[in-house]
């Protein structure tokens, strides 16, 4: 039931306003270069609208989910363990993942689009998931949930982190990613965190093709053929290239290296999260440039 | 389609070097200088007669490797060092070649200097660089050029000194750029796997950690009608050649990012029916200390000359004849 929420395309997250660099894309003229590989002569080949849509989520899709899952993880897991540890050492660690995030998205446009909506998940929780007082006092047929409720000790406590960290963004202490806010949002509804990385790459996918239709690249029957035929292996395979990687964040820093002696061995990681297509980043920072257009980013 | 490619024949090797440049009055000297093959250092004597005050003080050093290239297998390790109030800038003589792993190390390769992926053995370069209060570390090397089967990885980690009340914080300007490969051979974006990461620390904050990654991904080809299949890199990285970053922080590049920013301002994109052949973006960072250009074109010399022309503001701070010798 939590999945169907958290699909709906009425939640209030703020995402309809970015195109993560599409609409930028078109205005380029880039579709012109987008070829599909055509296996069968045979086979109908696909409108040029639809071939440079998908190429695009191809690209972006890939290239996010690099950069983008490892933090959402690493957030998850964090908040997870909230009740074993101490509010205060979960904020720090979401603090750092944060900040992370931020030195390694180097794009103004992304990082103005990426701290929007991260806030909105996070209000989200407070305001659209929370259960309200006035709930167990209703009198309905049927059955409130009491598996959620009311206000449980490990609601309060998720409740509690959330508010916290909302806080320490509006104060500028962190920026308050959307990667990192999606793990703390995901984790604190016990959504597992393999859901949680699946409902990522999904919701970007499709708010790709929302745009797309915006755009009038592709009709809304065409996305909807796409998303159900074509989106979905890519969603899995991007899921399971990137699921088991992590932020790999540098240990504490409270030793200064010598000189000379940095950390080569995580910096050289092979899972280190990267940047996978640099045309992309120069395409979606300058977003802003383009005389017309419809959307924020 | 593929051509012969001329690996050279040695075996894979581990070099390392070292730059300290101190300040004494009004002039700079290297404290230390050395190198091991196939990495070399040189310094040549600057002309700073004629030039304003903000660029005395400034040491150029080429970093150059014997026949011009790294073999897969190779291992380069460099440790800058620029102390307060120095200028160093770092050029080389020519583009970095990489080639491939010779195969007879494929074969026998068992544990590794630059690591090694089923067979194939990354090119390894690293970099650490420490820059003082009022100290400038400029980057202005010629582009790396993977060659087919190539597999590179280059790590980059500077540290700057933060400012204080009473100092300026040190300052940097670092050129990262590659291209596809023998252009003039048709060959383009063949190298197995390219990846670099520039770390930027200002005090005890990281402020920047650029990783890109380009990895062939081969999937098995498809063949569309006796053609080659397209790579995974020469669709996503089409229609360019060449790309680059520039990266800067710090009181000394102020004038440069400003000079950018104004630039990119005013800027406007129209609908285009395709690409055009070069394309930048400029993004500020940390409130206006820092900024970077992202630069790519379908010619290496497009990007060659628009970065010559880019932060040509540089000459106020190092000096028209030391910036007359990067984009040569």
């Amino acid at each position: 039931y939590l999945l169907l929420l958290l699909s709906d395309g009425n939640l209030p997250t703020g995402s309809f306003v970015s195109s993560s660099g599409l609409e930028s894309y078109f205005k380029h003229g880039f579709p012109a270069l987008a070829q599909e590989t055509i296996l069968d002569p045979g086979t109908p080949k696909a409108p040029v609208g639809i071939q440079s849509t998908i190429a695009f989520i191809r690209q972006s899709l890939a290239a996010y989910t690099r950069l983008a899952l490892p933090f959402a993880s690493d957030a998850h897991v964090v908040t997870a363990e909230t009740e074993g540890s101490t509010e205060q050492s979960v904020l720090h660690q979401l603090h750092e993942l944060d900040a992370r995030y931020e030195a390694m998205t180097l794009n103004h446009i992304t990082r103005r689009a990426s701290k929007a909506q991260g806030v909105a998940l996070l209000t989200l929780f407070s305001k659209g998931f929370s259960r309200p007082g006035w709930v167990d006092g209703l009198t309905v047929e049927g059955s409130i949930d009491k598996s959620l409720g009311p206000r449980s000790q490990n609601q309060r406590v998720f409740e509690s982190l959330v508010d916290a960290f909302k806080l320490s963004i509006r104060r500028g202490e962190t920026p308050g990613h959307l990667p990192v806010c999606w793990g703390v949002l995901t984790a604190s509804l016990l959504l597992s965190k393999e859901r949680s990385q699946q409902l990522f790459l999904f919701l970007f996918a499709r708010s790709l093709l929302s745009a797309a239709i915006r755009l009038n690249t592709i009709g809304p029957y065409a996305a909807q053929q796409l998303l159900l035929h074509v989106i979905r292996p890519m969603v899995d395979e991007e899921a399971a290239n990137c699921g088991s990687l992590s932020a790999q964040m540098p240990p504490s820093q409270k030793q200064k290296p010598t000189h000379g002696e940095e950390d080569w061995d995580r910096l050289e990681n092979e899972g280190l999260p990267a940047t996978t297509w640099p045309l992309g980043e120069i395409l979606a920072a300058r977003h802003d440039l383009q005389h017309s257009r419809i959307f924020n980013s | 389609m593929s051509t012969l490619l001329v690996i050279p024949s040695r075996k894979a090797i581990y070099g390392k070097g070292r730059a300290e440049l101190n300040v004494c009055g009004d002039n700079v000297h290297f404290a230390e200088l050395s190198y091991t093959y196939p990495l070399k250092l040189l310094s040549p004597r600057p002309t700073t007669a004629g030039e304003n005050e903000a660029a005395q003080r400034v040491a150029i050093l080429y970093s150059l490797t014997y026949g011009g290239g790294l073999i897969g297998g190779d291992r380069v390790e460099l440790s800058l060092d620029v102390k307060a109030q120095a200028k160093m800038v770092l050029l080389t003589q020519g583009s970095t070649k990489i080639f491939p792993s010779r195969p007879s190390q494929r074969l026998s390769s068992g544990t590794v200097e630059g690591g090694n992926l089923g067979g194939v053995q990354h090119t390894l370069q690293r970099m650490s660089a420490r820059v003082a209060s009022s100290a400038f570390l400029v980057l202005l090397p010629d582009p790396v050029t993977p060659f087919q089967g190539a597999s590179y990885s280059q790590t980059q980690v500077f540290r700057l000194a933060a400012p204080t009340d009473s100092t300026a914080g040190g300052s940097l300007l670092l050129l990262d750029w590659f291209t596809s490969g023998r252009i003039a051979r048709g060959e383009e974006w063949q190298f197995d796997r390219y990846r670099s990461v520039n770390e930027v620390w200002i005090g005890e904050k990281q402020v920047a950690c650029d990783v890109l990654l380009l990895d062939q991904r081969d999937e098995s080809g498809t063949q569309v009608q006796g053609q080659a299949a397209r790579r995974h890199l020469q669709v996503s990285l089409a229609p360019y050649h060449c790309y680059a970053t520039v990266i800067m922080f710090g009181e000394a590049t102020y004038g440069v990012s400003e000079t950018l920013r104004a630039r990119y301002d005013s800027l406007t994109q129209m609908q285009r029916k395709s690409p055009e052949s070069l394309i930048w973006s400029f993004s500020p960072l940390e409130n206006g200390q820092g900024s970077i250009v992202r630069v790519a074109a379908t010619e290496t010399e497009s990007v060659r000359s628009w970065l010559r022309d880019a932060l040509r503001g540089l000459e106020a701070q190092i000096g028209v004849d030391t910036y007359s010798k990067a984009f040569v």
